[in-house]
Formats: structure tokens, sequence, C-alpha cells
């Protein structure tokens, strides 16, 4: 569009240049014509001139003649008069045309000749007048010949003139027709000069009403244009500035100061006005930017922030291009644009793409170790796509198979080719409800390996629609070989255990039945002889009695304990709320007789609540204390401490328990004989005993149940001694929160 | 003539005990009428006997073979004709499990077999002795076993 403008400035020149040297050109002609048309007439008027001078002379000539007639005739010299006033105007005229002819020299040589002529004839004239001769007319000879003489010169004359008027009227006939010529090109030429500048005018009125049109249509296009970018300005968040380099001035957009965050041309664009905005960190950048618009007259694109007055830091970018105008002024143009959202953008894309990197590395890692974790875990997975019914397998599927990997196409009928024929059935099935349903149950089936090895292969699959929609079902195949015969292997041990269960229990049965039994009535049968036949035993015989009552007294109390042991049963696990208060309180009662008889002191804490079982409880206290009381110095009342106080299990390394669980730490403290604490944990071992029978009587069990309960509770049992310094037996129970 | 007598049964697969329950019996200054029955089965036969007159007390061993004691006494007491008379439980076993199943299934009294022949004395008086109908309305776990 500019240049198109330029085109037409130019043309335009070119025929206003063009018009008017026609204008001129055509001017110039018409004057000189005009100036001919006049000359001409001129010389027409000349031509006239030259005739009446000529008839003017030859009647002045005939004056002469008539009055030299008169002065003849009468002798009169009133007729001299005419006479002389004729001859007079003769050469008056004489000169004139002389002075007419000046540029004719024929009519020059015409007027000589007629000039001699007519001085003759004034000579002859002359000669008769003057008034003192006398002349006879009719005598004199010479007279006579004399006036024949001129009336021949007269003749001559007449004729000459004639001539001369003729030659005029040869002339005029020239010039008259000359001049009709030049008369007649006249209108023509002043017809074209019109014509011309009319065609001219008109054009060029054409033509400049053309480019106004496109001067306004321009106009428009520039108002739009301008419209547009005011409201781009403010939709695309740019701002425009001028910095006219001639004189510094510099104008902001209405939208350079929304960016900024003012109203529009609420302060005056200078520099310094912007600056107050920049970021005192980006001060210099803005700076070096000003200059290079100085310098260089021009601006790169540059980023800086800025702060609004709102307090909003806001990034902006900002650049510049020379535009030098007609007026020859410089002015640098530029565009102001606020990126921050752009950049917010690009630093969440940025975030996103270094997340996206971290995912993608995270995922290759994951890849690489699930390649890892195939081989170690004897797995293969793969990938059935539902849309085209096609297998990937990963490369261990391939070897779990005894193949090498990717080395044939994993289809169903490559699949079939290797699973034990008894097995068939069940992946074809297996495929068919994973096409019809997208499910399959979890399957055990046979693989012949390439090398003959039969392998059981366990298989899990899931239907899987990835991002694109598209669905497949993902699934792991594991070769289950060993497992099975592991877990083959844990069944039997298993039923084997079950059996060892059994038959425990067949003796427990045993123990507390048909073990009992027997013992019960040979004790019975021993107090039937003790009532009926000891008076006939001899003293030998009654110490032997005595020794088989003791002997089945203590299998008696040993088999008790063993079936009290094997009642503490694991496996109870009803736990209520036990206030170990009352169960301590129980346990005193039951060993009262026992407290009685040594004169034990028992001192004890209040203790707290647990979960556990009552009587296991119970048990425990009494088991411990009559611990204690069965193995208390001789001659030295025995005194059982209990103490009681809530622990954190990290406080105390014995549990080596990190946590922060609660334990109720209770501590059976005696006075009693004591024992090596090597043998601390011996003690709580079954039919452990540190102590002869004769001298401590006791089946080894007592602790051992104690030991079992506390265990039972998922509580500790420690013990603590020296020889005759007494023991300490502590426990730690699990308190509920 | 019979009124005078208590008449007890026992049922109880082993030789010995029967035979320390009836001397213990023998013992006592009780007037009581003892038989005895090998087995739940013989037992039952007994009662079901048209001439049977049946007895004041029946002690059920638990462990004996054809027929135990725990399926004894669910037989007894679901006969009308006779599920009206005590029954104390006679055996070796003191397990809670034995204990509780025969309390639910009825029975009057459990006694554990004592290991000393005076004291089965003692304890056969006692139970003989008991008023059933006093010790039947105030029954519970607790006093079920006879504690000596």
């Amino acid at each position: 569009m500019k240049d198109n403008k330029y085109k037409t400035s130019s043309f335009h020149k070119i025929i206003f240049t063009v018009s008017l040297f026609i204008v001129l050109f055509i001017g110039a002609i018409t004057y000189k014509h005009i100036e001919n048309v006049s000359s001409s007439s001129k010389m027409i008027i000349h031509t006239y001139e030259v005739n009446l001078e000529l008839e003017h002379l030859f009647s002045y000539i005939k004056d002469s003649e008539n009055s030299m007639r008169g002065y003849l005739i009468t002798n009169e010299s009133i007729y001299l008069n005419p006479y002389y006033e004729a001859n007079k105007k003769i050469n008056e005229t004489f000169s004139i045309l002389k002075k007419l002819t000046k540029n004719n020299n024929k009519q020059q040589k015409n007027l000589n000749e007629l000039y001699e002529v007519i001085k003759k004839r004034l000579d002859y004239n002359g000669e008769y007048s003057n008034p003192d001769l006398n002349i006879n007319i009719g005598n004199d000879k010479k007279f006579k010949r004399d006036f024949s003489e001129s009336s021949k010169l007269l003749v001559e004359i007449r004729t000459k003139i004639n001539e001369m008027v003729e030659l005029e009227n040869l002339y005029l006939k020239i010039r008259n027709s000359s001049y009709n010529e030049q008369i007649s090109i006249t209108p023509i030429l002043t017809l074209s000069i019109l014509l011309t500048t009319l065609i001219l005018i008109v054009y060029s009125y054409y033509k400049t009403s053309k480019d106004v049109e496109k001067l306004q249509k321009i106009n428009i296009e520039l108002n739009k244009s301008q419209f547009l970018s005011y409201q781009a300005e403010i939709l695309s968040n740019f701002g425009t500035w001028e910095w006219n380099l001639n004189n510094h001035k510099i104008s902001y957009s209405d939208n350079f100061y929304r960016i900024l965050g003012c109203e529009p041309q609420s302060f005056p664009s200078t520099n310094d006005n912007f600056l107050t905005f920049v970021h005192p960190e980006d001060v210099g950048i803005v700076e070096g930017i000003m200059q290079n618009i100085v310098d260089n007259q021009d601006l790169p694109p540059s980023s800086f922030r800025i702060i609004r007055p709102d307090g909003e830091t806001r990034f902006f970018t900002a650049t510049g291009k020379l535009f030098t105008d007609k007026l020859i002024n410089k002015t640098v143009l530029g565009v102001t644009h606020d990126i921050t959202e752009d950049y917010n953008k690009n630093q969440l894309l940025k975030n996103n793409i270094e997340d996206l990197k971290k995912v993608n590395n995270e995922l290759e890692i994951f890849d690489e170790s699930s390649r890892q974790a195939e081989i170690l875990g004897n797995y293969g997975s793969w990938v059935l796509n539902f849309e085209t019914n096609k297998f990937i397998y990963s490369d261990n599927k391939f070897r779990l198979m005894g193949y090498e990997p990717q080395s044939f196409e994993p289809t169903l009928e490559n699949l079939l080719q290797h699973v034990h024929p008894e097995d068939k059935e069940i992946v074809i099935e297996a495929n068919e409800k994973a096409l019809m349903t997208g499910e399959i149950p979890t399957m055990n089936y046979r693989i012949i390996k390439k090398d003959g090895e039969i392998r059981r292969f366990k298989t899990v699959a899931k239907s899987f629609t990835d991002l694109s929609g598209e669905e497949s079902m993902i699934g792991t195949t594991q070769d289950v070989t060993e497992d099975y015969i592991k877990s083959k292997l844990l069944n039997e041990r298993n039923l084997e255990l079950e059996q060892n269960i059994k038959e425990l229990n067949e003796f427990n049965h045993v123990a507390s039945h048909d073990l009992q039994e027997p013992l019960r009535k040979i004790q019975t049968f021993i107090s039937r002889i003790n009532d009926k036949e000891k008076d006939n035993l001899s003293d030998f015989g009654k110490d032997y009695m005595t020794r088989i009552e003791r002997a089945s007294n203590r299998m008696r109390i040993l088999i008790n304990d063993l079936l009290q042991y094997s009642r503490t049963n694991r496996s109870e696990k009803n736990f209520n709320d036990v206030d170990l208060n009352e169960a301590l309180i129980n346990s005193l009662n039951e060993l009262s007789q026992n407290i009685e008889d040594k004169n034990a002191i028992i001192k004890n804490d209040k203790l707290n609540t647990i979960k556990g079982v009552d009587f296991q409880m119970q048990q425990l206290f009494t088991n411990l204390i009559s611990n204690s009381l069965k193995y208390s110095k001789e001659n030295i009342a025995p005194i059982i401490e209990i103490k009681s106080e809530k622990v954190i299990a990290k406080d105390n390394p014995l549990l080596n328990d990190n946590s922060t669980r609660s334990y109720s730490k209770i501590s059976f403290i005696d006075n009693g004989i004591g024992f090596e604490q090597e043998n601390a944990e011996k003690i709580f071992l079954l039919f452990n005993r540190l102590h002869g029978k004769t001298e401590f009587q006791g089946t080894g069990v007592g602790l051992a149940i104690c030991k079992k309960i506390v265990e039972n509770h998922n509580g500790f049992i420690f013990a603590t001694s020296e020889p005759n310094q007494g023991s300490t037996f502590t426990i730690y129970l699990p308190l509920s929160n | 003539m019979q009124k005078d007598y208590i008449l007890i049964t026992l049922a109880d697969d082993d030789e010995d005990d029967r035979l320390f329950f009836t001397d213990a019996f023998d013992e006592l200054k009780i007037n009581t009428i003892v038989n005895t029955h090998k087995n739940g089965r013989e037992l039952l036969a007994f009662l079901n006997h048209p001439e049977t007159v049946l007895p004041n007390i029946i002690f059920l061993d638990l462990n004996m073979p054809i027929l135990n004691g725990i399926d004894c006494l669910k037989e007894i007491k679901k006969n009308e004709k006779f599920n009206n008379i005590a029954i104390a439980i006679y055996s070796t076993s003191s397990s809670d499990e034995d204990i509780e199943n025969t309390f639910v299934l009825g029975a009057n009294i459990y006694i554990k077999k004592p290991s000393d022949f005076n004291t089965l004395k003692k304890v056969l008086s006692d139970v003989v002795t008991i008023n059933w109908q006093y010790h039947t309305s105030g029954l519970n776990k607790d006093n079920f076993l006879l504690r000596l």
C-alpha cells in the first residue's frame, strides 16, 4: 500500500510536468502565430499606404501639371502657387514613399526610376516657371517639342506609378492570402489549447479524486488497524511507545499505562517516570535498554520486571525498531509486552517437563528394575491387545518357556503348543473368557519347555484401558514350580505337624486320664494297705510303703504341673480387661496357708489393669510367689515386695523395642536364697531345676508356665539374682493404651 | 423294706474303680444297695428293664467304651421315665471342658475320683446324703464340682 502511494505521487509529478510543458509549448506556438497574423495585417496596411502615397504623388504631379498649364496659358503667376505647393508635396510624398519602400528593393528601384522620370518632368516645368520668360506657346518650336515631351513623360509617370501600384497589389494579394491562411489556423490552435487543457484538467481531476478515494480507503484501513491495535494491546497485554530521537520526546499508548497498572495518560511519559516502576534488581537492565536505544537506535527483545503500584510484580519484554518518516524524524517505535502469564505458563510448563523427565527417569529405572525383577522372580509379563488380538511378551516370558527373547511370535497357538496336553483346556477357556468378559481367573497350568522340562506356571491378568482408550489385558505369568514344590512340601509338613499336634493332644489326654488312672489306683491301693495291712508289715515294709507313697505323690504333682503347662495354651486369645490387683488377691488367697506357714510378709503396690486372661494372670502370680516362698532362706521369714510402674518400651533396652508402647512393669523382689545370674535364663526352661529334689520340692515346670503365660500376653519376663541376696523377677505386660 | 435303702447305680468300665466303689459303700454305715455296670449301654439296658427298680443316684464315669458317660447322660436326660434321677459324674478327669459339658447336660454333681480310699468314702457318703431337692435348686457352676 505504501509503495502504491509513492507511485501515485511520482506519477502525479510526471503528469503535472508533462501537462505544464504541453501548455507552455502550445502557448508559445499561439503567441508566435498571433504575432505572425499581426505582422501580416501590418504589411497589408503598408501596401495600402504605399498605394495611397503613389496615388497622392500622381495627383500632385497632375496638380503641378495643371497649374503649370494654367500659368502658361494665362501667364498669370497666380497659377504658379499651386505649382509650388504641388512640387513641395511631391517631394514630401516621395520621401514618405522612399521610407515605406525602404525594405523592398524592387519598389525602391521602381521608385528611383519614377523619381528620374518625375524629375525630368519637373525640370521641364521648371524651365517654364520663370515669369520673366515670355514664351509664345503657339509659335515657339521648342515649347512645342517640350510640351509633347512632357506629355510623354506624364504618361510614363502614369505607367510607372501603375506598375508600382500593380506590384503593390500583387504584394497585397500574397499578403492577404498569407494573412487569411494564418487567421484561419488561429481558432484551431485556440481550441486545441482549450481542449488539451480541459483533458489534462479532467484527467488530473479524475486522478486526484481517485487518489483521494484511495487515501480515504487507506485512512479507513489505518483507522481500523489503529482500532484493532488498540484492542489488541488490551487483549494481548502489550503497550506501544514512540521515542523521538531528534527531541527525545517519548509517548506511551493508553495500554502501556494499563500494563503498568495505571490509568491511561495518568503521568508524563518520561524515562525517569518509567524507571520508578522497574523492579529494583532490573533497573540496570532497563537503563541499558534506554542507552542502547539512544546509541544504536534499536532495541532487540529484552526482558525485565516491573512492580505495579499495587505491589504486583509483572514480567515485561520490550522490542523496538527505528522508524524514519519523510520529515526525517528518527523515531524508535516499540512494543512492550506483559508476558507474566506466558512466563507463568512457561514456568508451569517447565515444571511439567521437569516432572515428566523425572517420571520418565523413574519409569526407566522402574522398567529396568522390573526387567531384573522378572529374572529374579522368575516371572514374565505380557499384554494382549483386544483390538488387534495380538500378544506382546516380555523377554523373560520367552526365557521362562526355554526360548531366547522374542524368538517366536507370541500367539495363542504358539503358547498352546507348549502347554501340557492335560492343561490346554484351562488356557483355551481362559483366553475365551478374556475375550468375552475382559477378565480371567488366576490360572495354574503346566508348560513343557523347549528342552522338554515340565514347569508349573501361574498367570494373573487384568484388563487395562490406556490413556488413548485402547483396551488391553496386562498379565503376569510366573514360574511357580519351585513354589509349588515348596508348598507341596509345606503341605506335607503341615499335615505332619497337625498329626504331631493331634498326637500331643492325645498325649495330654493320656497324661490326664490314662496316666492318672493307674497312679490314682496305686495311691488308693496304698491307702487301703496303710489302713488295713499296716500292722502286718515289718518296719522295712513300712519304710518301703512310705517311699512308694512319696514317689507316687511326686508323680501326681508332676503330671498335674505338666497338664497345667500344656493347658497354658498360646492360642488362648480371649483377652479381657484384667484388674491385676484382683488377680493378686486371688493368688494370695490360694497361697494363704503356705504364706501363713512361712510367716511370709508380702508388700505390694497398686497394680494396673491389663488386657489378658484372668486365670492365667492369677496362675502367674501364684507361681511367682510360691516360687519365692519355696526358695526362701531357712529360719528367715520371707519378704516379698511387689512393685509396679508404668514404663515406655524405648526407655527399657531389655525389651529391644524402640516404640513408645507402654508396659506395666511388675517386679517380685524376695529375700530368698537367690541363684547365680548365669542361670537366669535356664530357670524358665521346662523341667529345669537348680536344686536337688530333696532340698526343694518342685517339678521345674512353674517358671516355665510363667514364661509361657507372659509371652502369651506379648510380655517379657526376666530374672536377676545373686546367691543369698534374693532374686528379682520382673515382668513387663503391655498396657492397652 | 426297700425304702430304707438308698439305691445306687454306677457305670464304670474300670474293674478296680468298681471295687473301690463297692468297698467304700460296704464300709460306710449307710444302707445302700449298689449295682454296677461296665458301660453306658449296660446302664441304659438296666434302666430300661421293666423289672428294674429305678435307682436314687446314678454315678457315671465319663471315659467308657461302647457308650461313654456324656452320651449316656444325654440318653438318660432324654427319657422322661428316669430323667429325674440325680446324676453324679464320677471321673478321673477334672478338665474344665468335661465339667462344663456335663453341667450343661443336666448332671447334678461332679466328683473327681480321689486317690485316697478314706477320701473316697467321705465323698461318697457326702453325695448320697445330699438333699437333692435343695441341692438342685441352688445348683451353679461353682458348687457343681464337689470340693473336698
